[in-house]
């Protein structure tokens, strides 16, 4: 029957060579002159090769830090212990940062599995629904009185990625190829943006970090700002404000009034 | 008639800038799948230049479990979105048990298998509100239960459910190698007035001992082999639209664009000799 044969098919592409699903599968194959074996073994690396590739393309610096063969042996047990679960593949992934925390041999690394967080944000904002950025001059039409009161929309690809280490230090090393910052130099949180084509990324300060955060989640100005300056008394409020308005963080915003 | 070429990441940025000159663009529907994005907007530009088709890796016609609601009206959208004047999917299977396993499986030619892929064309043809065409599957095993040839079964369920044929030369090829086949036999027996596309495409061969397995890596020039079973599926099915494929190892879009002029000469060449 169809069903069975599929399903001991789908676990023999899973286990390595030789198992009992693959003994199983060999009886209903047609004997030839080239060994069964040999035979299901192209499907077997077509599924695992080609998903390894899925994966280091949305991985790419997560697999530098990681090297390339270390990154292959985590994705092999990832894709066995994950397979996707839809044909969409730029949707896999999603769960790859956090089975990578969990990984043993990957332990001494806590960094790789932040790593691959901030890289799947960036995945997230490039295929994120398009739309148009905030003007930046939008805060000079306001009334004055309201200001505080304004509530932004986050623009749909924009994601806060925070991280105790030093993100997008490495992340920028790897791109240019030049020496890695300490991972344990800094705290870096980091805000992935993709207002037009091209996805972005900003490091961002404590008070930043927090001022964005409290926008991005729905608060006021006044609230936000409120919150960022008790975490960092001495932030330029007026421009962590217009950076975020600058590179296109949000995708609208509105007053009580309505405005 | 131009042959097509399949566009692939690489090649984007050469094909907005420069559009050069080919019969059409295919892309792999489940790459543009998404809510937005510069893949999908590339696509939207390119467009307005070139006739596109859009060819399925994920539906998965031979699923025992039948199709996925979500990805046939995500498929649907698309259609909406791009208005591909071909849409076609494999002879295969890749989801199973909730899984999706990112290879065109084979599955047994039985009646059961049949009836089974039949449905799932029905039920795809009526959801998308238009006929797709169904790609002969390469393949490296073949079941204990097959009863039926593969052509004839591309055959019945093309009747059956009124869906179009993409002829896969290099598939063909592939798989007559490594069930030991006859290609043009294979050819002959198929229906050759649903034929709507050709595909052409590189393989590789393995080595094995001392016999050969050809796999079907899309990763280097159409063979020699392949071209001489292209010139007589034209003269099966005549001029056809017909697309290049490379997916491994990307080569320079002029050597892509190469291999799709070397394709326009057999087709207009056909396009002749079926005008006389």
């Amino acid at each position: 029957m169809l069903p069975d044969l599929q399903a001991r098919f789908t676990e023999s592409l899973f286990q390595p060579p030789g198992s009992d699903f693959e003994a199983a599968l060999t009886a209903e194959i047609a004997l030839s002159g080239i060994a069964t074996e040999e035979r299901l073994a192209v499907y077997r690396n077509n599924v695992q090769i080609s998903l390894i590739s899925v994966l280091e393309a949305a991985f790419p610096v997560t697999a530098t830090l990681a090297g390339h063969e270390n990154f292959a042996f985590a994705s092999r047990r990832f894709i066995a212990e994950k397979p996707p679960a839809e044909a969409r593949l730029l949707a896999y992934g999603a769960d790859f940062p956090a089975w990578l925390s969990a990984f043993k041999p990957a332990a001494k690394q806590p960094w790789l599995a932040e790593m691959a967080r901030l890289e799947w944000a960036r995945n997230e904002a490039l295929f994120a629904a398009d739309a148009d950025p905030l003007d930046p001059n939008i805060l000079t039409q306001q009334d004055p009185a309201e200001v505080m009161a304004l509530r932004f929309q986050a623009h749909p690809a924009t994601r806060l990625v925070y991280s105790a280490f030093a993100l997008n230090g490495l992340w920028r090393a790897v791109q240019e190829e030049g020496a890695l910052p300490d991972p344990n130099s800094a705290a870096e949180t980091v805000l992935v943006l993709r207002p037009h084509l091209e996805v972005t990324q900003l490091s961002l300060s404590p008070g930043e970090a927090r001022l964005a955060e409290a926008l991005l989640t729905g608060k006021t100005l006044g609230e936000a700002a409120e919150a960022a300056l008790a975490d960092e008394p001495a932030l330029d409020l007026q421009a962590a404000l217009f950076r975020h308005l600058r590179h296109g963080s949000f995708s609208g915003c509105h007053t009580p009034s309505g405005s | 008639m131009k042959a097509g070429v399949g566009l692939r990441h690489g090649h984007v940025g050469r094909f907005l800038e420069e559009r050069p000159a080919s019969g059409f663009l295919e892309v792999h529907s489940e790459n543009y799948m998404s809510e937005g994005g510069p893949r999908r907007r590339a696509l939207f530009d390119l467009r307005r230049d070139y006739a596109v088709s859009l060819h399925g890796v994920g539906l998965s016609l031979g699923s025992a479990e039948g199709l996925s609601d979500d990805h046939l009206e995500r498929l649907k959208g698309l259609i909406g979105d791009y208005e591909p004047f071909l849409v076609s999917e494999h002879l295969s299977w890749s989801v199973f048990g909730g899984h999706y396993l990112n290879d065109l499986l084979p599955l047994p030619y039985s009646e059961e298998s049949l009836d089974l892929v039949c449905r799932n064309v029905d039920r795809a043809q009526e959801h998308l509100g238009r006929q797709i065409l169904m790609e002969n599957p390469s393949s490296y095993v073949s079941f204990a239960q097959s009863t039926i040839p593969e052509p004839e079964f591309l055959a019945e369920v093309a009747r059956r459910s009124g869906c179009g044929l993409l002829l896969d030369v290099n598939n063909i090829y592939v798989t007559a190698v490594n069930h030991g086949l006859d290609a043009s036999a294979y050819l002959a027996a198929l229906p050759a007035d649903v034929v709507g596309e050709i595909h052409l495409a590189g393989h590789c061969r393995r080595q094995i001992e001392d016999q050969e397995l050809l796999i079907d890596d899309h990763g280097s020039q159409v063979s020699e082999s392949v071209w001489a079973l292209y010139r007589e599926a034209l003269a099966l099915v005549g001029a056809k639209p017909t697309l290049v494929e490379w997916d491994t190892a990307l080569p320079e879009l002029a050597v892509l664009l190469g291999e799709a002029a070397k394709a326009d000469r057999y087709l207009g060449q056909e396009a002749l000799a079926g005008a006389a």
